[in-house]
């Protein structure tokens, strides 16, 4: 009994630690495109500039829209569009002007400002569900 | 036997007073930047699919939709009184229409997943609480097959070949030229 005491903070420590340990290190190495960004901004900018009749995104609800590629799992993506190295700066490119990158994508230019484009990469890059799963 | 009656008669009285307390309490998060919950969602979409697929189920075509004509006549009509809503392959709608909800979803999807008749009877009747209009008394039948038509040909083209498509019926356009822009001019 009295080793139960202290066995299950112990053990709720063991996994909660580890877990703030790597949230401290993703904050610290928050890209410097993206400092200052708002994230809650860019979740709705998803659904106001009209992202989700298109794109699955996580976090929003929607039905199951394959005109483009999902938006979950879009951080560990490697390439932005299949063609551009997947840094902050080429996502806030491609959200801002794809038809200047792939003239004829199937992606319009929808309209967005940069700022509004960077808060979309923030939130988007915020989240850490995969197509298989949660972990990133 | 009274008794439960009785219980019942209050029951139906209180969950009464219930719904006129919220319809009057101002507490709906009516703006249309409010998400929808997923159950919500998940049912007004079976409940569209259900009623439409039920309603169009006696229609048929009145001929061959792979019509080229046909489809291109549909392209200029789609331009004038879709495209601000739809957006088409390679063109985004018109700026305010994305910040509608439910937001208008490009039809390409749609095309792949609906019987034609189906869109014949969306464009027709419109989409209750959805901002999808009702075209009746703003198109006849035969422009609302055209539309039909260009639409069911939308999985086959890609931006380039829209594109392409837009010049040739512009020098071409049928039927739809009495037409004119649509509802937009
Ligand atoms: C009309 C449909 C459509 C709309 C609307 C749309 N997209 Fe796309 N999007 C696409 C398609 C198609 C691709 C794939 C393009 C390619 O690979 O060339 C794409 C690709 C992307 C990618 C790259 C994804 C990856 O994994 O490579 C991102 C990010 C993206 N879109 C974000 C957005 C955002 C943000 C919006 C809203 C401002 C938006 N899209 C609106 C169709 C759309
Ligand atoms: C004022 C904007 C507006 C215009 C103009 C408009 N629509 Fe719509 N349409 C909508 C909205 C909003 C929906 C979404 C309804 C929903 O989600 O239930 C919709 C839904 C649809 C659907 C069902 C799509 C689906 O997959 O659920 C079809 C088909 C359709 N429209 C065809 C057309 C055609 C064809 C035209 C031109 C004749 C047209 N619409 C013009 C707003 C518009």
């Amino acid at each position: 009994m009295r080793g139960l005491k202290f066995a299950v903070p112990a053990l709720a420590a063991m996994l909660v630690l580890p877990a703030c340990q790597e949230e401290e290190e993703a904050r610290s190495l928050e890209p410097p495109a993206l400092v200052g960004a708002d994230t809650e901004r860019g979740k709705l900018a998803l659904r106001l500039h009209g992202c989700t009749t298109c794109h699955v995104a996580p976090g929003v609800v929607g039905g199951n829209q394959r005109i483009g590629p999902t938006l979950v799992g879009f951080t560990s993506r490697r390439y932005v569009a299949g063609s551009l190295p997947n840094t902050p700066e080429n996502a806030i490119h491609w959200i801002v002007s794809p038809q200047a990158i792939t003239p004829d994508s199937a992606m319009p230019d929808m309209g967005v400002d940069y700022e509004t484009a960077r808060d979309i990469v923030a939130y988007l890059r915020s989240q850490t569900e995969t197509e298989w799963g949660s972990g990133s | 036997m009274r008794k439960v009656f009785g219980a019942i008669a209050v029951f139906l009285v209180l969950s009464a007073l219930g719904v006129v307390a919220f319809l009057y309490s101002g507490m709906y998060p009516i703006g249309a930047t409010t998400q929808h919950s997923g159950i919500i969602y998940r049912a007004v979409d079976t409940l569209v699919r259900q009623a439409v697929m039920e309603s169009a189920k006696d229609i048929s075509p009145p001929g061959n939709l792979e019509d080229p004509d046909l489809r291109r006549a549909g392209l200029i009509l789609y331009r004038g009184w879709c495209l601000q809503c739809h957006g088409a392959p390679g063109v985004a709608p018109s700026p305010f229409a994305t910040g509608m909800n439910p937001p208008p979803p490009p039809l390409v999807q749609t095309a792949r997943e609906w019987q034609a008749k189906e869109v014949w009877w969306v464009i027709d009747n419109g989409i209750a609480m959805a901002g999808m209009p009702a075209f009746r008394f703003k198109l006849t039948d035969e422009e609302m097959w055209a539309i039909t038509a260009f639409v069911a040909s939308l999985p086959e083209l890609s931006p380039a070949a829209y594109a392409a498509m837009v010049k040739e019926a512009e020098a071409n356009p049928g039927f739809a030229a009495r037409r004119g822009k649509g509802g937009g001019s």
